[in-house]
């Protein structure tokens, strides 16, 4: 056992890889030059700016899935209903970032463990039974990524730091989610029975190919990696 | 890279830490990959979009599920995750005194690519955590020892998380045991029984002997010497006197300690038992640099005993013979009669330090004071037990018993037992002060 890989370029990462791999304060997932900003600007809260600003991000995110614009429309129940939705943002919304460690095996200390989760899923499942117009379409799935990208950034180290610092995940991910945008408004909808069966093998194909494609990448590396190590002559044990 | 104090600790601790109560050791974890939170974060919408796309028919909300699908992907193992790991910790220092810092280090080896070390640890009970740093693949923990006593250190529970942080593996390294000695309390003062044993030591006897203490003048006899006529004396009286000098004796000294039970104060949350203990410790380590000998016997459930020795190195010695005697607590009454004799000599001066809350240690005392031996009883007080404002019968009950305190103590003094008081806070000197006026005399046998 090695604590460092055989090649060079294996090592070079490790060492990268180490470098971040302690815990980071909540403000380590701004830039230097905005932390530095936000410092002068807010000196004291600089610490608890970005968990109030995934907050904020997680209100919003409530307040379009509701589909503001028709509250009105849905009298005091649905002005009802805005509101639970707002008490329990404010409750799950902010961030969780205690260690995964098992503290109980009761369902509340589950659920407050989880709760990020709980709230964005919460969020899709409100706006996936809403009927929003197009431009509430946009903002709620551009509203949830940035709120799952800023989650990562805080709770899960380093690699969601790097994450958002390189920028290539979230610009795919837009991407990703523009492209099924545009194509969702295409007018192929016929309004036939096999059409969401159609649509479900199609996921389900999409996510298959993807999962084969990773499994076929992962054991290729690892049974050439383990042929590396076998050639190696480096010491296997510190 | 060094992290911050308060918030690394609070994240590798999972929440508040009290010495007192210190959490259970978590279950051993699993030795297989699991999903992380993000990892479960991202499915589970993703999961969740696609289906509720599928349920109500709208395609847009695949939108909502393809920017979690592709954080996945672009996550998702390669061939870098380690697929052997394994944890050794190393602890250079296991014996220290209270307030002192432990470091204790876990070297991580594994194969493969690590994106982050997230560490954890649930540590035992005397011992704080401090600080947690995470180097490479070491990872350190800083304790800060608080109370006395042979604790394990902890177990640390290291999560690794693969280059995507979709996926962590927890490896567990045991911190082992370490001794944490009481800080002895400051303590300058060796007050000494009238008798002392015919011993060379440092403490001016009342003996008259080879001493530099001035004892008094005698008439000249056949052989003394003429450098010790003491001319003033001889010119007065017309016949020639010799100076007489004190004896200087060492002493023999033997701690008792009270372990039949733990009382802690209400009001201050101090133990009785931990306060005993450094006092047992500060007494001892004066009379050791005073080249006195000092043993110590404790009672409890288990009789532990060390024969009375000397040297700067047997303070450890009584120190570790007490070092469990927490485990100690129990309802059995030793019998004093069963001490070995090397560990009770005759004569030797018997600090007695309890709290005076266990009637069992009074009939340990009316057996050292029929042996003979001067004793001196350093009380511990437990403090006043709580008492609501307005309850008057409350009131009544907390004058009763103070009152029965106050007769505890009238009647240890009545037969010829010193009782002082040291509340743990403070030099040990100004409680033991009083004992200096005069030795401490034993019942003769």
């Amino acid at each position: 056992m090695s604590e460092h890989g055989s090649d060079t370029a294996h090592e070079h990462e490790h060492a990268q890889a180490d470098n971040d791999a302690a815990p980071l304060p909540s403000s380590a997932a701004l830039p230097p030059n905005m932390h530095a900003f936000l410092a002068r600007m807010f000196p004291g809260r600089v610490n608890t700016l970005p968990n109030d600003a995934v907050l904020l991000l997680g209100v919003a995110l409530a307040l379009a899935a509701v589909d503001p614009t028709k509250l009105g429309s849905r009298g005091p129940v649905g002005w009802l209903f805005a509101l639970a939705a707002l008490v329990a943002t404010i409750w799950a919304a902010p961030v969780v970032s205690r260690r995964p460690a098992a503290q109980s095996v009761r369902l509340t200390s589950q659920f407050a463990r989880h709760r990020n989760t709980v709230f964005a899923v919460g969020c899709t499942i409100v706006a996936g039974f809403s009927d929003p117009p197009v431009w509430l379409t946009v903002i709620d799935a551009a509203l949830l990524l940035a709120y799952l990208l800023a989650v990562d950034a805080l709770a899960a180290g380093p690699v969601g730091v790097r994450q958002l610092r390189r920028g290539t995940a979230p610009l795919s991910a837009l991407a990703a989610v523009a492209i099924v945008l545009l194509a969702a408004q295409a007018p192929v909808n016929s309004g036939a029975v096999w059409g969401r069966i159609i649509a479900a093998l199609a996921v389900a194909a999409a996510a298959t190919a993807a999962g084969a494609a990773l499994w076929i990448r992962q054991t290729a590396g690892q049974s050439s990696r383990a042929g590396r190590e076998e050639a190696s002559t480096l010491p296997r044990h510190r | 890279m060094a992290a911050p104090g308060g918030e690394a600790v609070r994240r590798a601790l999972g929440g508040p830490q009290s010495v007192d109560a210190p959490a259970e050791p978590p279950q051993a974890p699993t030795e297989a990959w699991r999903l992380t939170e993000r990892a479960l974060r991202l499915s589970s919408v993703a999961l969740a979009a696609a289906a509720v796309a599928l349920i109500s028919g709208r395609a847009w909300m695949l939108a909502l599920a393809a920017g979690p699908a592709v954080l996945l992907a672009l996550g998702a193992p390669r061939s870098t995750r380690p697929t052997r790991v394994g944890a050794r910790a190393v602890v250079p220092v296991r014996r220290l005194f209270e307030g002192e810092a432990i470091a204790a280090r876990v070297d991580l080896a594994f194969d493969g690519l690590v994106g982050w070390i997230d560490p954890g640890v649930a540590p035992g009970p005397g011992v704080e955590l401090a600080a947690v740093e995470v180097s490479g693949p070491v990872v350190t923990f800083s304790f800060v020892a608080r109370r006395w006593g042979r604790w394990t250190l902890g177990v640390a529970d290291i999560d690794l998380h693969d280059a995507g942080g979709l996926g962590r593996r927890t490896v567990r390294a045991q911190l082992g045991d370490v001794d944490i000695y009481p800080m002895p309390a400051d303590s300058t003062l060796t007050p000494i029984p009238t008798r002392l044993p015919n011993r060379l030591g440092e403490h001016t006897a009342r003996q008259t002997g080879d001493g530099f203490e001035f004892a008094g003048v005698r008439p000249y006899t056949w052989g003394d010497r003429q450098r010790r006529i003491h001319w003033p004396s001889t010119t007065r009286r017309g016949e020639i006197q010799i100076t007489q000098f004190a004896a200087e004796r060492a002493a023999d000294t033997v701690v008792l300690l009270d372990a039949f039970g733990d009382v802690r104060d209400p009001a201050t949350g101090r133990s009785t038992l931990d306060d005993s203990v450094r006092a047992a410790a500060g007494i001892a380590r004066t009379y050791l640099r005073s080249h006195d000998r000092v043993g110590v016997v404790s009672v409890g459930g288990r009789l532990r005993w060390l024969q009375p020795g000397t040297g700067g190195g047997y303070l450890y010695r009584i120190v570790e013979t007490v070092l469990e005697v927490r485990r100690d607590l129990g309802y059995h009454t030793p019998d004093i009669d069963h001490v070995p004799t090397p560990a009770l000599p005759n004569g030797a001066l018997v600090y007695a330090i309890t709290p005076l809350a266990d009637d069992r240690i009074l009939d340990v005392l009316r057996d050292l004071a029929e042996r003979g031996n001067p004793v001196v009883v350093v009380e511990i007080p437990t403090g006043d037990p709580r008492v609501e404002p307005g309850d008057e019968a409350a009131e009544f009950a907390l004058r009763l018993w103070r009152m029965d305190r106050e007769a505890l103590r009238f009647s240890l003094v009545e037969r010829g037992i010193p009782v002082v008081a040291w509340d743990g806070s403070g030099e040990l000197d100004l409680a033991l002060a009083p004992l200096l006026r005069t030795g401490v005399r034993g019942r003769a046998r």
